[in-house]
């Protein structure tokens, strides 16, 4: 049986509805509506002005090395995740920061974002359920 | 080895549910924990034979406050010095935000050690300000706090001609201010607080294990400034302090390597002022960075001060790191008190380094480093020069 080229090539390709966006979602009317990518990534990072404005705030993370996390991280910083964690390494081993709480998925995130008003953290786009709010969006 | 082994896994049992992974909350307390290991080996490629303090060398120190040395007298390979095992934890008190930092370090594979390298209590009094209260690392350059945390460093160890001294840590009080100036992180430090070490490691290396030295800091003052921005950092530190030093049971002659036997107690130094000033850039840019460092150190009424300096380049591909530094250290002479131009100790350190990232969290890094003795033909003891091949394998938990 002879395949169609075209066929072939068709199953190669990802699909055209596949959705790689990364949403920062935050608590429904909550302290934090809409973030830009400079806050995220200082939020994430352990600096800058928003971590000041909101040192109640509690950004989750990820376990082990997702290629959710690993996607994001680039995204946001262009960095892959072991320069991300010895970035981190330096903050946390010196007692400036601590890191991120580390989540086991992407519900556990959501679910924490849901009943706290002071939480972000960060999910594929296609899992973004209606009860919380989008503060950015990385493509 | 075994030894070692033994007293890290009653280390590990002992303390791992203290600083169990991840965190925890109880009756309004955070708890979290982590840590960090590295097992480092060295090879003395070549080198300048001599027999200081007690050892045979070539020898290369990649840490003096630690007294790592590696000398050819140890073998083809010593697993020590760098082995070490970090475990850190934080305790905070969810309303208050008070947190209390400890953290431990088991290191050296021939007498296994703990050493207590922080243990501080916090207190945000506002968003900008912070009280810290207790043990903490002397913020003197860009990489001071974490001297230990390999995984925190593009190479197997820290440039020795900068850091390393008598004293790493401090015991007081310290303030810090974090703001916003435009598109600028600013965060400043001021400090205050003294520092003793027994049986000093620094001093050891130069006056042998035999001197058990006592350091004493006194009346530390100091401050630190970083501006971040995007992908540059800059840092400016200053730091004083009164220093002495005791060494109980003598020294060894530099220049003979014979025990130079106690006067009780054998002062090695009148109480005498230090002033520090040091200085760094980082880049951080893409796949490239470059860092540079400055160190000056005054002391009033000494025949000498020191300089140092370190420019270190590293290019990022993918899970690779390849860095290149060199880093110098200059003993200069105070002629008008008397300071022997021939009598300092200078040495330049060139270095090559591969790192690879075996996963997130831990990597394996080779590092050759060619060091070059240049001190004053006046300056005992002489270790001469030394090339030293180094492997490390980091992980941090």
């Amino acid at each position: 049986m002879r395949i169609p080229l075209y066929f072939l090539l068709m199953l190669a390709l990802p699909p055209a509805y596949a959705d790689s966006r990364i949403a920062i979602v935050t608590h429904k009317g909550g302290a934090i509506d809409s973030l830009t990518r400079k806050q995220v990534a200082d939020i994430y990072m352990g600096r800058g002005a928003e971590l000041r404005k909101h040192p109640d705030l509690l950004v989750l993370d990820y376990q082990g090395d997702s290629k959710l996390r690993e996607r994001f991280y680039l995204a946001l910083t262009g960095k892959s995740l072991p320069q991300i964690n010895a970035y981190w390494a330096r903050l946390a081993f010196s007692g400036q920061a601590n890191p991120p709480r580390r989540m086991t998925d992407e519900a556990a995130v959501l679910q924490s974002i849901k009943r706290n008003p002071d939480v972000l953290g960060y999910v594929d786009f296609p899992k973004v359920s209606d009860d919380v709010a989008v503060a950015l969006t990385l493509e | 080895m075994i030894q070692f082994l033994r007293t890290s896994l009653c280390f590990a049992i002992f303390t791992a549910p203290l600083f169990a992974q991840a965190e925890s909350t109880v009756g309004g307390f955070t708890l979290s924990g982590s840590g960090f290991a590295t097992v480092g080996a060295g090879h003395i490629v070549s080198g300048t034979p001599a027999f200081i303090s007690g050892k045979r060398c070539p020898c290369f120190v990649p840490d003096f406050a630690q007294e790592d040395v590696y000398h050819s007298g140890a073998g083809y390979l010593q697993i020590a010095p760098s082995t070490k095992l970090g475990l850190q934890g934080t305790v905070t008190h969810a309303e208050s935000r008070v947190a209390l930092t400890s953290q431990f370090v088991l290191r050296d594979v021939d007498q296994p050690h703990i050493t207590l390298e922080l243990l501080f209590a916090s207190y945000p009094i506002n968003d900008s300000l912070t009280l810290h209260i207790g043990r903490k690392r002397i913020p003197m350059f860009y990489y001071s706090d974490v001297q230990d945390v390999s995984f925190a460093l593009p190479w197997t160890h820290l440039p020795p001609q900068l850091y390393g001294w008598e004293a790493v840590n401090y015991n007081g009080i310290s303030v810090q201010h974090n703001t916003q100036l435009g598109d600028w992180d600013v965060s400043s430090n001021l400090f205050a607080g003294k520092e003793q070490v027994s049986n000093s490691g620094y001093w050891a290396i130069y006056n042998g294990e035999v001197s058990k030295t006592t350091v004493q800091w006194d009346h530390i003052l100091g401050g630190n400034v970083t501006l971040h921005q995007d992908w540059f950092e800059a840092r400016i530190a200053y730091i004083q302090s009164d220093t002495s030093r005791v060494a109980r049971n003598g020294v060894i002659n530099p220049a003979t390597q014979t025990l130079q036997a106690a006067s009780n107690p054998f002062l090695l130094g009148q109480i005498t002022q230090q002033r520090i000033y040091t200085s760094a850039l980082n880049f951080d840019f893409e796949s490239w960075v470059v860092l540079g460092e400055l160190l000056y150190i005054s002391r009033p009424g000494a025949t000498f001060n020191d300089f140092a300096d370190r420019l270190a380049l590293t290019h990022r591909i993918d899970n690779w790191e390849i860095s290149a530094g060199i880093s110098e250290y200059i003993g200069k002479s105070n002629n008008a008190l008397g300071g022997d131009p021939q009598g300092q100790e200078s040495h330049l350190n060139r270095a090559m380094t591969v790192r690879y990232f075996l996963s997130a969290n831990s990597d394996l890094k080779l590092q050759l480093d060619a060091q070059r003795d240049l001190s004053g033909t006046n300056w005992q003891p002489k270790f001469g020069n030394v090339t030293l091949l180094s492997v490390a394998y980091d992980k941090v938990f």
